[in-house]
């Protein structure tokens, strides 16, 4: 009988140290995906988001700031197996591509007053 | 036929040999000297290489944060937070004071201000921010224009700019202004560079600001302030961490129609993320304050002007640096490598192998200035470097040459 509640009581304690390590994710901005702003996902969330999608989330604990840009399926973490050392160079939407080729718009604004 | 071949003997090669190395380190001294006074006037014919190898440096071997730095958030006005305007510039001062307070709520450490206030809008709202700058109880650092490019834009009237900190109780000679100018230095045998790689240097000019935005920020934090000097190299972070989080906190805000409250801009989840943090207000668009920095040489990215300000005051907390040799450091080491050059083209023929020379070399010159960069911060010179080894292996392998040709050749 003892040794049931001990087994019971370390089971709790580890699915409470599991719950309180397990990671979130709070959503600070999706474009491109219905996400709501200022909601919290758990870490195993699939991401589906599209080309041209945008979608910005910070980890907890921490506070990591993670930026994913379409197309792109999956949890955050296999983003961050995808996008974290070489192979963040040969991964598209990592934050290491992205720029390319670009249109300057040729529009003008000043402070110049006429004298 | 070989050098020591054609050599004459006996004392007179010892007079010769020692005659070589007089002319090496006259070469080498008129290399040194001119070859850096030409860096320093802008005036190196190739400074594309070096400035390649410049920017390469920064874009593999620039700091990489952890995770994303605690100290430091950016929030972003973007075309998705204006697209129920009627216009986009200037930005909606209403929204603005609404997100000014939404930063004093969430207990920012201090809020930097990367807009531009040149000019009135609608009375009430310009009302509405400055009543928010004025009554929030985290310092607020403004970022502004001063009179240091009226050469190059015509005058310009700063007026209103100076009412309308004055309103919001933030004097334009405090500590809590601060100019908002990087630095491109102009060469002159080419266009000029448009990659901003410099703080903008101190201005003299009466009436112009003494501190940089990010200067300013830093100081107001009350976080450590570690200066980077007049017109210094800015050392920047790559933009994704070891984690691949992004190394600076970037938010976006969205809005849903014209008038968004204070927990519509932030909610009040994400104003945690917030707290304790400099957070820097500034635009991201496509089409204006986008810049290219040296690791754009990798992906082609132009980064929006609050991003750098952001780098910029990292780097002033983190009390990094980049150095360039000083002039009389430069001087020395092209001066060293022009004489080795000059001893290796004329006694050991070098030149037969130039090519292989050559490419070697620049490997050889590429990986320490890699290296030197990466563990010391310092930014070797390599154009300066390298024309004084290709100079001194030519002009060595035909100084046996020239020699042979001189009146008192073989006389002694």
């Amino acid at each position: 009988m003892r040794s049931a509640a001990w087994v019971a009581g370390l089971s709790v304690a580890l699915l409470t140290v599991a719950a309180t390590a397990r990671a979130e994710i709070e959503v600070v901005a999706a474009k491109g995906v219905t996400l709501e702003r200022g909601s919290k996902l758990p870490d195993d969330t699939v991401l589906d988001i599209p080309k041209g999608g945008d979608v910005r989330l910070l980890k907890q604990p921490g506070d990591a700031a993670y930026a994913i840009t379409g197309p792109f399926k999956g949890t955050l973490q296999d983003y961050i197996d995808r996008c974290t050392g070489w192979r963040a160079w040969f991964s598209s939407g990592c934050g290491t591509a992205g720029g390319g080729d670009n249109l300057p718009v040729g529009g003008t604004r000043g402070l110049t007053k006429p004298e | 036929m070989s050098s020591s071949d054609s050599s004459p003997r006996g004392p007179s090669r010892v007079r010769v040999s020692i005659l070589t190395l007089l002319v090496a380190l006259a070469f080498a001294a008129l290399a040194g000297t001119s070859l850096t006074w030409l860096g320093y006037q802008g005036l190196m014919i190739f400074q594309a290489p070096d400035k390649f190898a410049y920017d390469w440096r920064h874009a593999l071997l620039s700091k990489r944060e952890p995770t994303s730095r605690s100290d430091l958030a950016l929030v972003m006005v973007a075309d998705e937070t204006l697209w129920a305007y009627p216009f986009q510039q200037p930005i909606n001062r209403r929204l603005l004071a609404s997100l000014v307070r939404a930063l004093d709520q969430a207990g920012a450490k201090a809020i930097g201000i990367d807009l531009i206030f040149d000019r009135p809008t609608n009375p009430e709202h310009d009302q509405e921010l400055i009543n928010a700058i004025k009554s929030a109880r985290t310092p607020i650092v403004m970022g502004a224009l001063d009179y240091r490019d009226e050469e190059n834009t015509g005058k310009i009237d700063l007026t209103f700019q100076r009412g309308f900190f004055e309103a919001a109780g933030v004097r334009i000679d405090g500590d809590r202004v601060g100019h908002v100018y990087f630095y491109n230095k102009k060469s002159r045998l080419d266009n000029l560079d448009q990659t901003v790689r410099f703080v903008a240097p101190k201005s003299n000019k009466t009436g112009d600001l003494r501190n940089s935005f990010a200067e300013a920020l830093v100081a107001t934090s009350g976080l450590p302030l570690h200066p980077i000097g007049e017109g210094g190299n800015i050392a920047w972070l790559q933009r994704t961490a070891a984690d691949g989080s992004l190394a600076i906190s970037e938010m976006i805000i969205p809005t849903q129609h014209r008038n968004p409250t204070p927990d519509e801009i932030l909610p009040a989840s994400l104003r945690r993320s917030l707290k304790d943090r400099i957070v820097i207000v500034g635009g991201i668009f496509p089409d204006r304050d986008r810049h290219l920095i040296p690791p754009s040489i990798a992906d082609g990215r132009r980064v929006p002007g609050v991003w750098i300000h952001a780098n910029i005051a990292a780097q002033l907390i983190d009390g990094r640096k980049l150095e360039k040799l000083s002039y009389y450091q430069e001087v020395l080491i092209v001066a060293l490598v022009a004489f080795i050059a000059f001893v290796a083209g004329r006694y050991y023929r070098v030149k037969k192998y130039e090519v292989l020379v050559y490419v070697g070399g620049a490997v050889l010159l590429a990986l320490i200035g890699m290296w030197l960069f990466w563990a010391r911060g310092i930014i070797l010179p390599s154009d300066t470097i390298f024309f004084a080894g290709l100079a001194g292996i030519t002009i060595g392998h035909y100084s046996g040459w020239i020699a042979r040709r001189l009146p008192f050749h073989g006389t002694a």
